[in-house]
């Protein structure tokens, strides 16, 4: 067996096939390399010489990587596995990463290499902004987030990903990619639910600003990026009467309804962080939105929301020519769509 | 060139070369697969506008592109592919006619999905949109599916992921959730218990007494009463008006000085020196706004005598019966009749100071 491997412009390792072992070991690889200058270079290379040296035979398993030879061992240390984030289970289209530095000084670069299976085929490279890119990019631990992490985007949901680093520092050869580790993006989640499906505000007398029994009730939760959105949309554009063919509303957008002689409306009155209610139902008072036959936006969020709960109230005022009637209805559609 | 590739073939052989030619080919496509691979849309929610399990559902739809533009189509799989509910499997449904409008705004300054011969189908589970001129990169676009059943919500409630998928000039495509819920209705019940008033004032105890003796020479009238009425009866209401003695009568004389024919008109001021007698509206007010539109008031013709102001000798006859004398189309606010009686007495008609009726007048609302 002869082999030999080049290792810089002007350097060869000769390899012979006689290597030496006993019962404790077995010397899988060795030469003895030329003499040589010290590092020099121009304006289109660099060298890094060395003279007698080990050729560098690597070995590596689940947790280590070893390389031998003096230039090898100027090598930044392999990185070892990142650690790997998805927010409990919530991240759908990203995973933080937190890189190993395997002690190497600070300025040394890395990059991420980032696969869909444990083998790497086909693997990507996250980029600086977090995207997911065909060429590595070698950025400092600190820039990487340090041990806050960094997040790769634009992931699929619902899928494992394998993640790996390599280190570089200097002028010195990279380092061999490190362990990897692997975890699995979140599936989407968007949970939803109103109550009551009925609200009888009973007799609207005239004059009175009449407060419906019960206020109406939502859980909304996602974990979607950007947020989402409760909906609202009226049969009509407020309590109608096919009898009458009267309707008891606000003008749009809102109307007070202490000086109002009449209307009918929804008040948003609470909303967990980040939940927020939108305007113009974020009235207070008697102070009501008005309702349109169109889905308007009644609590938003502009990130993921957990465990998110709201109310709102009805409120509806009559005055003396108010047609009577006892078929005042208006049905309330609410639905609730997150945006990942 | 084609001396170079004749000593490869050569060499390789005929097989060979075809070996060497399929592997740059395979090199080439995984080349192209790699630079054109997939990425995830952002920003990108459906909407379902009915939540509701088992219910027909138009939809919204929004997402962004990537830096990748140039899409010319997309599907939306409503079965999904990472393991969750399938939307079919729970007897969900996608119509295969599909309406699909471009729609800008939707809450998040989104441009409208563009696209002069836009078009959308279904078929299975998927809805596929075509037509559309090629997207830009990182833009957010929005879109309507019309179709009342545009998809059918599955009969078991819980979290279905689509998928939405760019089709032509790019590939990329997201996996969103999609809530189906048992009830996302809120149907709100409200009653605005009838009202009528009905107030007769203007008249100290509501007694109206002729303005001055009665006389053979002229038409001599009370000095009238009001009534106003407030109602929020849609169909406006009615006042009728009897009187007890068909006419003004003196128990001391004996006599009474008989109405003019009841229910009909008589204008005493061209029978001055005739007995006669009766009830007369003369004026009219249609009172205050309404929260819609006022009803129209007006006196009933054999009762009218607004003209002139009111200074007329019109009368319609009264008695026993209760006579419609006013009506309204709608609500009222304060709409008022004023009303007066008028009487003529001829040169024989018995002196007395007790001529008297009991006019009774009442109203009803008509809802």
């Amino acid at each position: 067996m002869f082999n030999f491997r080049l290792l810089a412009p002007f350097l060869v390792l000769v390899n012979f096939a006689a290597f030496s072992s006993s019962t404790h070991y077995q010397l899988n690889n060795y030469g003895v390399n030329a003499g040589g200058s010290n590092s020099s270079n121009s304006s289109t290379y660099n060298a890094n010489v060395g003279a007698g040296e080990v050729n560098g035979g690597a070995s590596s398993g689940t947790t280590y990587t070893t390389k031998s030879g003096s230039i090898e061992a100027q090598q930044a240390n392999t990185p070892g596995a990142p650690t790997l984030d998805n927010g409990s289970g919530t991240y759908y289209n990203k995973l933080k990463f937190i890189l190993s530095t395997s002690s190497n000084p600070s300025d040394t670069l890395y990059s991420v290499e980032v696969a869909t299976n444990s083998g790497f085929s086909s693997p990507k490279y996250v980029q600086a902004d977090g995207t997911l890119g065909a060429s590595p990019v070698y950025l400092d631990y600190a820039t990487w987030g340090g041990g806050s992490g960094f997040f790769a985007i634009g992931l699929t949901s619902s899928t494992t990903y394998w993640f790996k680093a390599d280190a570089v520092q200097g002028l010195f050869t990279a380092s061999a990619y490190g362990p990897s580790a692997n975890l699995a993006t979140a599936s989407p989640a968007l949970s939803f639910s109103v109550s009551p499906s009925t609200e009888n505000m009973g007799n609207l007398t005239a004059g009175s600003v009449i407060t419906a029994p019960s206020n109406v009730s939502f859980t909304f939760s996602t974990n979607a990026a950007s947020g989402g959105n409760i909906y609202m949309l009226g049969s009509n554009t407020g309590l109608h009467s096919a009898n009458t063919g009267y309707t008891i509303q606000v003008s749009p957008p809102s109307g007070d309804l202490s000086s109002l002689s009449e209307g009918f409306g929804l008040q948003g009155l609470t909303a967990s962080s980040p939940l927020v209610i939108q305007s113009p139902y974020n009235g207070s008072g008697s102070t009501v939105g008005a309702i349109y036959t169109s889905f308007q936006p009644v609590f938003s969020a502009a990130s993921p929301v957990t465990g998110g709960t709201a109310t709102a109230a009805l409120k509806a005022k009559a005055t003396a020519t108010t047609p009577a009637a006892s078929d005042y209805t208006v049905t309330l559609t609410f639905v609730a769509a997150a945006s990942y | 060139m084609h001396n170079s590739l004749k000593r490869v073939r050569n060499r390789l052989g005929k097989t060979g070369l075809i070996l060497l030619c399929l592997l740059f080919v395979a090199a080439n496509l995984g080349f192209l697969a790699q630079i054109t691979s997939a990425a995830s849309l952002t920003n990108t929610y459906i909407r379902l506008n009915r939540m509701k399990t088992g219910t027909d559902s138009t939809m919204r739809v929004v997402f962004k592109t990537t830096s990748t533009g140039g899409a010319t189509g997309l599907t939306i799989d409503m079965n999904g592919a990472d393991g969750g509910l399938s939307w079919t499997s729970n007897s969900g449904t996608v119509s295969a006619t599909q309406a699909i409008t471009g729609v800008s705004g939707c809450d998040v300054s989104a441009t409208a999905l563009p696209g002069g011969s836009l078009a959308a189908s279904g078929s299975g589970a998927v809805i596929t949109v075509t037509g559309v001129t090629a997207l830009s990169a990182t833009t957010l676009y929005c879109f309507d599916l019309t179709t009342a059943n545009s998809v059918h919500t599955p009969t078991s409630a819980g979290e279905y992921h689509p998928v939405i998928t760019e089709t032509g000039g790019a590939t990329d495509s997201v996996t969103v959730a999609v809530r189906v819920v048992t009830n996302d209705q809120v149907t709100v019940n409200a009653t605005v218990p009838p009202t009528f008033n009905f107030a007769i004032s203007s008249c100290a105890g509501n007694i109206d007494n002729f303005t001055a003796n009665l006389t053979a020479s002229a038409v001599t009238s009370t000095a009238g009463c009001v009534v106003t009425v407030n109602t929020n009866a849609l169909n406006g209401w009615f006042a009728w008006a009897k009187d007890s003695n068909t006419g003004l009568h003196s128990a001391t004389a004996s006599h009474t000085v008989a109405s003019v024919a009841a229910g009909s008109q008589s204008d005493l001021s061209s029978s001055t020196g005739t007995e006669g007698y009766g009830l007369g509206i003369t004026s009219v007010s249609q009172g205050g706004s309404c929260a819609g539109v006022c009803g129209t008031t007006s006196a009933i013709a054999a009762y009218d005598s607004t003209a002139s102001g009111g200074a007329n000798g019109l009368v319609g006859g009264v008695d026993t019966t209760s006579r419609l004398i006013a009506s309204s189309t709608g609500v009222a606010n304060g709409a008022t009749l004023t009303f007066k009686e008028r009487a003529n007495i001829n040169a024989t008609t018995p002196p007395a100071n007790d001529y008297t009726d009991l006019l009774t007048l009442i109203g009803a609302g008509f809802f």
